[in-house]
């Protein structure tokens, strides 16, 4: 089996994080924040070993600015709906998955209002549109910082830049880019990034981060219940991270990830890219030479979207899978980034290459849609 | 042993790691909701003979207090 569906989330997962889930199941089987017994204890101490490393790694002024979600969709609902109501306006990024698209209908459909702009590219380009399209009502700017379907990056710094000169809250879409890709949320001027756990991080399914910056004074909260502090109060606590974790934290899940981001640190970021794109820049580039298949996206990096011609995508990914290749076809939760790409209509097969496949991994998916190509033109 | 009340785990266990780090036996404890008058709440017990340079390594590290309990009253 070939595995290259790491943009829906990575797989394999390393074996220290299959060792610390188990381990924290065992050994810290209390509630965090809930109490002072020592099993207690060991889970809250697991919460903030792994608070310590995500702010280390993403440049946050502290533990306290990390808060677990249950993943990167539930951060970024948190982060866009907290940060604007009815009479308010914010910028959306066209190529937004509908992790953070459906949330702006949602306050939309509330009486907010929106843009679309398009913001990755040429830094000069984007402070440009962002000029002309923010208005004293705009709230939030919502960047994809590397969308599901595409390999564009956001230049995070120079619109972070904007943000702050113009008071408005940067929330950063980081589902594609965490793990591979340098971020600094205090550099880059970032208030809110969204992160999933279970991507780029290696980490399980079931957790998320929502990392604050630290001039980001704190939003409305979506989610209210136990805090495990000030519970004679109504609502949630005013300071980070317990304000955005109502309920139990999802222990296990972040005692993986924490294990997770160790592997990323330990391998390095860079690296980390630079593997997935030569692999995919090697599939792209085999990809090309057939007959009947387009390849959409060019630009460096972990993903390949293409064609085959006449063929629906899903009708692609089927064959794939007959022969043992894991890749998702369709419209991938992004309809708005397939309609800038030209995939709007039945959207496109996607490959996207993680830090475990080899170049022998990327010639099997070109060996296989050569012949599934062939097939199909016959 | 003085105790200094937190907002939170979190911030008991950073300010715990803090003190830690500069040789000050310190070890988070549940206080008394009716201390508090907010409810559940979290401390960081220290040796009161060690209160103010406890009081500066909180205070470097950001880390906010309510009431120092067990040694007369004080905080941020």
């Amino acid at each position: 089996m070939i595995y290259l569906d790491h943009a829906a989330t990575s797989y394999p997962k390393p074996p220290d994080v299959l060792r610390a889930v188990a381990r924290c199941m065992r050994e810290c089987g209390g509630n965090p924040g809930r109490g002072t017994h020592r099993l207690a204890m060991r889970a809250a101490e697991t919460l903030y070993e792994c608070r310590r490393e995500a702010a280390e790694y993403f440049g946050a002024a502290g533990p306290e600015r990390v808060a677990f979600t249950m993943n990167a969709t539930y951060a970024l609902n948190m982060a866009i709906k907290g940060a604007a109501g009815a009479g308010d306006h914010l910028l959306l990024d066209r190529m937004a998955h509908n992790s953070s698209a459906r949330p702006v209908f949602a306050l939309a459909d509330a009486g907010a209002s929106y843009d679309l702009a398009e913001l990755s590219g040429d830094p000069e380009r984007i402070r440009e549109e962002l000029e002309h399209k923010c208005r004293p009502q705009t709230r939030a700017v919502i960047v994809t910082h590397v969308p599901n379907v595409a390999n564009r990056e956001a230049p995070l710094a120079a619109i972070g830049a904007f943000c702050r000169r113009r008071g408005i809250t940067l929330i950063v879409d980081a589902a594609q880019s965490a793990g591979s890709h340098p971020i600094s949320v205090e550099k880059d001027g970032i208030d809110v990034l969204c992160v999933p756990g279970h991507k780029g991080l290696l980490g399980p399914q079931g957790c998320g981060m929502m990392i604050l910056g630290e001039r980001y004074a704190g939003g409305k909260t979506i989610l209210e219940g136990g805090s495990g502090v000030r519970s004679e109060e109504r609502g949630m606590p005013d300071s980070p991270p317990e304000r955005y974790e109502a309920g139990t934290p999802p222990t296990p899940a972040v005692a993986g990830l924490l294990e997770g981001i160790r592997a990323v640190r330990r391998y390095g970021t860079e690296r980390v890219l630079a593997h997935e794109s030569a692999l995919a820049a090697a599939a792209a580039d085999a990809l090309r030479a057939l007959d009947g298949v387009r390849v959409r996206e060019d630009a460096p990096g972990a993903i390949v979207l293409f064609e085959v011609e006449g063929m629906p995508s899903p009708a692609v990914g089927e064959e794939l899978d007959r022969r043992g290749i894991c890749v998702r076809a369709g419209l991938h939760c992004a309809p708005l980034a397939h309609r800038v790409l030209g995939t709007g209509k039945s959207g496109a097969v996607r490959a996207s290459f993680g830090i475990t496949n080899t170049e022998r991994d990327a010639r099997a998916l070109a060996d296989a849609v050569a012949e599934i190509a062939a097939r199909h033109g016959r | 042993m003085c105790v200094a009340t937190v907002a939170s785990m979190t911030l008991a266990m950073k300010g715990k790691s803090a003190l830690s780090a500069r040789k000050i036996e310190a070890e988070i404890v549940g206080v008394d909701p009716a201390l508090t008058k907010k409810g559940c709440a979290y401390g960081i017990r220290f040796p009161c003979a060690r209160r103010g340079e406890t009081e500066r390594i909180l205070r470097q590290h950001g880390i906010a207090w309510g009431t120092i309990l067990g040694g007369g009253s004080g905080g941020t």
